[in-house]
């Protein structure tokens, strides 16, 4: 026979592993710890946080409410991500000038380079590399131009 | 309390179109399946959620509801832990997930912690609540709600093993690591209060 008394380390493992080890029916002593683990148990269970009755109920409507729509409830992070992708999108459409609403005819001209591309469509590698690499090495950029123009008529 | 009284009237007036048995069975089983979700996911507002989704698929589910209300009851739970367990593996990348804020979680939760008698066991039980919430926090989910079930669901090995799916073996090996865990993070408190 075992006379060794359990440790409560292992009292406590023994307990929460669901097993009452053999040693408990030879030793009083053990099996009075082990079972005391059971009342310290219960009355741990009875220190339950409450609820208040209007949080319970609100979520018994949420929950109704989402039986008869069938719907998901969306998570708060759920709710942002889809606020920020509104957000985005109304962004994009404040930004993007409307061309079927705006009442003064827009002319898109496109810039130097794709509009020669356009005129010239059998360009080769070779030479819209060239033009590139001139468009790179030009001392002023070509967005200075204009403000170059308006210098100069300040000028005249 | 009018509050109270109208979010019941509401309530109420929802009721015909589910079935009365649904609403009558989620009113005995939301304080605990709240309590259940609260515990593992630590987050009111997750819990809210979660707790709506365990009731949602199970009203979805209603013809497979077990005809005893044990049977009932390990059903709901395991849909509700599974929906924690799949909202813990999402937190994964919801790096910029924060807690709700501790006002919110009073309001909600009435903290029965007060009714200890002594000052300095109502101190020792908040520090106590507070650390087994951190040390919660650092376990696996599986094992998270392992330990949650047996010890606040006092759920035996063998329904805790139905309920995951798993084998009566792992959730004993799983058990044991958690109990290790939370020896090892609550030592200092553990052994300052053994008698």
């Amino acid at each position: 026979m075992n006379t060794r008394h359990l440790t409560r380390t292992e009292i406590i493992d023994s307990w929460y592993a669901g097993e009452r080890p053999a040693h408990l029916s030879d030793c009083a002593e053990c099996a009075a710890s082990y079972d005391a683990l059971n009342t310290q148990h219960a009355s741990l269970m009875n220190q339950q946080p409450e609820l208040s009755a209007a949080f319970l109920a609100e979520q018994r409507i949420a929950i109704e409410r989402r039986i008869q729509n069938g719907q998901p409830k969306l998570g708060w992070w759920n709710r942002a991500a889809l606020a920020g992708a509104a957000a985005a999108l109304s962004a994009v459409f404040l930004l993007v000038p409307n061309k079927t609403n705006s009442t003064v005819p827009v002319s898109v001209t496109p810039p130097p380079m794709i509009a020669e591309a356009h005129n010239h469509p059998a360009m080769s590698d070779t030479e819209f590399f060239a033009e590139i690499s001139g468009s790179i090495e030009r001392a002023e950029p070509e967005a200075a131009a204009p403000i170059r123009a308006l210098f100069k008529e300040t000028q005249n | 309390m009018m509050a109270d009284m109208a979010a019941e009237l509401m309530a109420e007036a929802l009721v015909p179109a589910i079935t009365l048995q649904f609403d009558e069975w989620m009113r005995t089983e939301q304080r605990r399946v709240f309590l259940l979700c609260w515990r593992m996911l630590s987050d009111t507002d997750e819990a809210d959620t979660a707790t709506q989704d365990a009731f949602l698929k199970a009203y979805r589910a209603i013809d497979k509801l077990p005809q005893e209300a044990d049977d009932r009851a390990r059903w709901l739970t395991r849909i509700a832990v599974n929906t924690c367990l799949d909202r813990l593996r999402s937190r994964r990348w919801q790096f910029w997930r924060k807690r709700a804020e501790a006002n919110t979680e009073d309001a909600v939760m009435r903290d029965a912690r007060t009714r200890s008698p002594g000052a300095e066991d109502r101190v020792f039980a908040n520090q106590l609540n507070d650390r087994l919430e951190k040390a919660l926090e650092r376990l696996s989910p599986r094992q998270k709600s392992i330990f949650l079930l047996r010890h606040y669901e006092d759920r035996s090995i063998e329904e805790i093993a139905d309920m995951l799916q798993l084998d009566s073996g792992s959730v004993k090996s799983h058990m044991f690591r958690a109990t290790s865990k939370l020896r090892a993070e609550l030592e200092d408190l553990y052994y300052q209060r053994k008698p």
